[in-house]
C-alpha cells in the first residue's frame, strides 16, 4: 500500500513539474514574434536608400601621421573597405577608404597626411565596400541582413556618388585591376561568377559553381586562375578547386576547416589535423605539398604579387584548435597578431613587426593587402575596424 | 608510370593528410583463395594506400611473396605481407599484383586495378548564419541539408547523367534508391551526434566505381551577441563577458547560429532577461536596447525555442558592465 502511495505521489509530482516546464517554455512569453520572420528578414527592415548630406562648412582637415614609423594607424573611423591610389601627374599618392555604417568615402594623402571626405553620399548601413584602384568607383553592400542591397557608385565632380542599386543579388564581389567588377550571384543550386564592365554595364559569365557555400579567391589580374573552396568549418569536410577552362578542377587539397590564399604558383592553406590546425603549401608547378611554419587565415594574408613566393600574414603564435576558424569568423576568438613574411619556397617565416611592442595596441589583422607598387602593407584591425599600414 | 612506394609506418606527415575515399577498382582475382585488400578501399588521387595480402584460406607457410606494379617487380618488398603506395593521379590506373610461390614452386596470384577518382561530398546545412560570417553553418536536429557529389576524373567534372548515385544516411537509402544523374539530394537531420552520409557511384555498366562516406556532426543552436552601433552598424566581434557600455544606451543583437532556416517561418519563442528578469525586446525580438542607469554589472540572457520542433533551441548570456 505504501508503495502505491509513493509511486502515485511521485507520478503526480512529475506531472506537476512537467506542467510547470511546459508553461514556462511555451506560455510564459514576453512577446509575440508575429510575422517578423515570414520573409526571412532576420533583423528589422533596414533602409538602404542612399542620400546626400550637406558638405561640412567648418570641418578642419585631419592630419594623419604618414611618415613617423613603419607601423601607422591611418584612421580612427571604422573602415569597411579601402584602396591605394598611385600618384600620377594630377593625383598624389593616396589611400581612399569607406566608413562603416555611412559609406562616406575619405581620402588620405599619403605624402602630406591630409585626410578629407570626398563623398557626401550616405549609404545607410554600409557593411562592405570594394573600391576600384582609381579610387573613384565603388561598390557597397547596404544592410547586414540577407536582404541587403549592393550599390554601385562613381564619384562625381561635386563630391557625391552617382549610384545605382544593382538589380541582382550578389554573394561576393571585388574589383579587378582593370576596374571590372567580379562577383558571384546565387543560382538555384549554386553560384554563378560574373564580370561587370562598369563603364558600359556589360556583363559576362566567367564560371559556375554547383554549390552555394563557396569562397572564391579571385584572380584580379588574370595571371593566376580563380580558385574556389567550400566555406570553411572545422567540423565539415572542405575541398579546393582551381578554375580551368571555366570548370572546377580539383586540387589535392581536402580536409576539415580548410581556408586558403593562393596566387599563380602557390596555394597556401590551413586545415584541421586531428585536434590542431596546421599550415601547408601546395606548389602548383611541382604539385608537391610542404609544411608552412605558420597557420594562415586568408583575410590576414596577402602575396607580394601574383607569382611571388612571399606571403605577408598577420599571425599570433597560439594554438589553433578544433573550434578554429569558425570561432574567429564568428568574432568569438580574436588575436593579437604579429606581422610575418613567409617564404613559401623556403618554408621559412620572418617576423616583420610586433604591433604590441611598437604601438602598445593589439591588432587582429584582417583585409590584408600588399601594395603592388610600394613597400606598403595595409590592413584593418578587427578589434575596432581602424585602418593601418606597415612600410616594409 | 612512376609509382612511389612507401613502407608502412614510414608515411610522411603531409602525404598522410589526404582524406581517403574514392576510386575506381576492378577486382580481378587470379585465384579465389588469396586477395588484396586496400585501405582506403576507394582512394583519392594521391592518397597513401595500404595494400594487404589476404591468404588466410590457404597454407602459405614457407612460401615466398612478391609484389609488382604494372608487371614491374618491387623486389624491395619481397616477402612483405603489406605495403603502402601513393595512388596515381585522377583517371590513371595501376595494376597491383601479389604472387605467392610455395616451396614446391606453385604460384597463387591476386590482382587489383586502381583507378582513383575524386568524389567530393559537399554538405550544405540549411541553417542560419549572418551574412558577415564567412564560415559554414552546421546542421541541427530536424534541419535540412543539401548534399552535392562532385565526381572528377583527369579531365575534370564528369557528365553526371552517365552515372547513378545512391545516397545513404546512417546506412538507410535516401530517396528510395539510386538515381541516374542524382548527384544532388537533400536530407533531414535525424537524432544522433553524428550522421554517417555516404554516396555510391555506379557507371553505365552498373559497376561501383567510387564510394565516399563523410561524418556530419549534429550541432546545437549557438547564440552570440553583437553590438549594433547606431552610426557604424553591426559589429562583427561578438560580445563576451565583461563587455562595457561606452554610451548611455546601446543595441544588442542575439544571433542564433545554426538555427534551422525553416524555424524562422515557424512558431518561434524568444525571451530576453536582464538579471534574470524578463525584459522587453525592441520591435525586433532578436534585438534589445540597453539603457544605462547608474553603474554596475548586469547579466544579459537570451533564449529561443522553435515550438514546432522543441529540440531546436538554445540560450546564452553575457555579463555587461555599465
Amino acid at each position: 500500500m505504501k508503495k502505491i502511495i509513493i509511486i502515485s505521489g511521485a507520478s503526480i509530482l512529475l506531472l506537476v513539474l512537467s506542467g510547470i516546464w511546459v508553461y514556462m517554455l511555451l506560455i510564459n512569453e514576453p512577446d509575440q514574434n508575429g510575422s517578423m520572420f515570414a520573409d526571412f528578414n532576420f533583423f528589422a527592415e533596414q533602409d538602404t536608400t542612399p542620400f546626400e548630406i550637406p558638405e561640412p562648412t567648418d570641418e578642419a582637415a585631419t592630419r594623419v601621421n604618414v611618415g613617423a614609423t613603419q607601423l601607422r594607424q591611418l584612421t580612427t573611423r571604422p573602415v569597411i573597405g579601402f584602396t591605394e591610389v598611385f600618384a600620377t601627374t594630377s593625383v598624389p599618392y593616396q589611400v581612399v577608404y569607406a566608413e562603416a555604417g555611412t559609406g562616406h568615402l575619405y581620402q588620405i594623402n599619403m605624402e602630406t597626411g591630409e585626410e578629407k571626405r570626398i563623398s557626401n553620399t550616405t549609404i545607410p548601413n554600409a557593411s562592405q565596400a570594394e573600391i576600384a584602384s582609381d579610387g573613384k568607383t565603388v561598390v557597397m553592400r547596404s544592410g547586414f541582413t540577407a536582404n541587403n542591397n549592393v550599390i554601385l557608385g562613381t564619384l562625381n565632380e561635386v563630391g557625391g556618388l552617382d549610384n545605382q542599386t544593382l538589380p541582382f543579388p550578389i554573394a561576393d564581389m571585388v574589383f579587378s585591376t582593370t576596374g571590372n567588377l567580379l562577383y558571384t550571384e546565387p543560382t538555384e543550386n549554386g553560384l554563378r561568377a560574373r564580370q561587370l564592365q562598369v563603364t558600359d554595364q556589360v556583363t559576362n559569365t566567367l564560371f559556375e559553381i554547383p554549390f552555394r557555400d563557396a569562397e572564391i579567391i579571385w584572380s584580379l589580374d588574370g595571371v593566376a586562375p580563380h580558385y574556389v573552396y567550400s566555406k570553411p568549418s572545422a567540423k565539415l569536410q572542405g575541398y579546393m578547386y582551381a578554375i580551368e577552362n571555366n570548370r572546377l578542377q580539383r586540387l589535392p587539397i581536402a580536409g576539415p576547416g580548410i581556408t586558403a590564399v593562393a596566387n599563380a604558383r602557390f596555394v597556401n592553406y590551413s586545415q584541421l589535423f586531428t585536434t590542431e590546425h596546421i599550415g601547408l603549401t601546395f606548389n602548383t608547378s611541382t604539385r608537391e605539398t610542404t609544411g608552412t611554419p605558420i597557420v594562415t587565415i586568408p583575410e590576414k594574408c596577402a602575396y607580394q604579387d601574383s607569382t611571388s613566393s612571399i606571403l605577408y600574414c598577420g599571425h599570433e603564435i597560439a594554438i589553433y584548435d578544433f573550434e578554429f576558424p569558425d570561432s574567429w569568423y564568428k568574432g568569438i576568438k580574436s588575436f593579437s597578431d604579429r606581422l610575418w613574411a613567409i617564404d613559401l619556397e623556403e618554408g621559412s617565416a620572418q617576423q616583420l613587426a610586433n604591433p604590441v611592442q611598437i604601438s602598445g595596441r593589439e591588432i587582429d589583422m584582417t583585409h590584408m593587402t600588399a601594395s603592388a607598387n610600394t613597400d606598403m602593407l595595409y590592413f584593418i584591425n578587427k578589434h575596432d575596424n581602424t585602418l593601418w599600414s606597415y612600410e616594409r | 608510370m612512376h609509382i612511389v612506394v612507401l613502407f608502412i609506418g614510414g608515411i610522411s606527415l603531409f602525404l598522410g593528410l589526404s582524406t581517403p575515399v574514392s576510386a575506381q577498382l576492378q577486382d580481378s582475382l587470379m585465384s579465389n583463395t588469396i586477395s588484396i585488400e586496400l585501405s582506403p578501399q576507394y582512394p583519392d588521387p594521391g592518397d597513401v594506400v595500404q595494400a594487404t595480402l589476404n591468404d588466410y584460406s590457404v597454407n602459405t607457410a614457407g612460401s615466398a611473396i612478391s609484389w609488382s606494379f604494372d608487371s614491374i617487380p618491387q623486389t624491395e618488398y619481397a616477402n612483405q605481407r603489406s605495403l603502402s603506395f601513393i595512388a596515381p593521379p585522377a583517371g590513371d590506373s595501376i595494376v597491383l599484383t601479389a604472387t605467392i610461390t610455395n616451396q614446391s614452386g606453385q604460384m597463387l596470384q591476386a590482382r587489383q586495378t586502381i583507378t582513383p577518382l575524386y568524389l567530393d561530398v559537399i554538405v550544405e546545412p540549411q541553417t542560419y548564419s549572418p551574412p558577415f560570417y564567412k564560415g559554414r553553418a552546421l546542421p541541427i536536429f530536424g534541419s535540412q541539408v543539401f548534399l552535392t557529389a562532385l565526381l572528377q576524373d583527369d579531365s575534370g567534372p564528369v557528365d553526371d547523367s552517365n552515372y547513378t548515385y545512391t545516397w545513404r544516411i546512417n546506412n538507410k537509402t535516401v530517396d528510395g534508391g539510386g538515381a541516374r544523374g542524382g548527384f544532388r539530394t537533400q536530407i533531414t537531420i535525424p537524432h544522433g551526434q553524428n550522421q554517417r552520409i555516404s554516396v555510391d557511384v555506379l557507371d553505365q555498366q552498373n559497376r561501383l566505381i567510387s564510394r565516399k562516406t563523410v561524418l556530419v556532426p549534429t550541432a546545437a543552436v549557438d547564440i552570440r551577441f553583437y553590438e549594433n552601433h547606431p552610426l557604424y552598424g553591426l559589429s562583427t566581434k561578438a560580445i563576451t563577458d565583461g563587455f562595457t557600455m561606452l554610451s548611455n544606451s546601446t543595441n544588442i543583437y542575439a544571433i542564433p547560429y545554426n538555427l534551422a532556416n525553416s524555424a524562422f517561418q515557424q512558431d518561434l519563442f524568444t525571451e530576453w532577461r536582464i538579471n534574470n528578469r524578463q525584459s522587453t525586446a525592441s520591435n525586433n525580438p532578436f534585438e534589445i536596447t540597453l539603457s544605462q542607469q547608474g553603474t554596475g554589472t548586469a547579466k544579459l540572457a537570451f533564449k529561443l525555442r522553435n515550438r514546432a520542433e522543441l529540440l531546436q533551441g538554445g540560450e546564452n548570456s553575457v555579463v555587461v558592465n555599465f
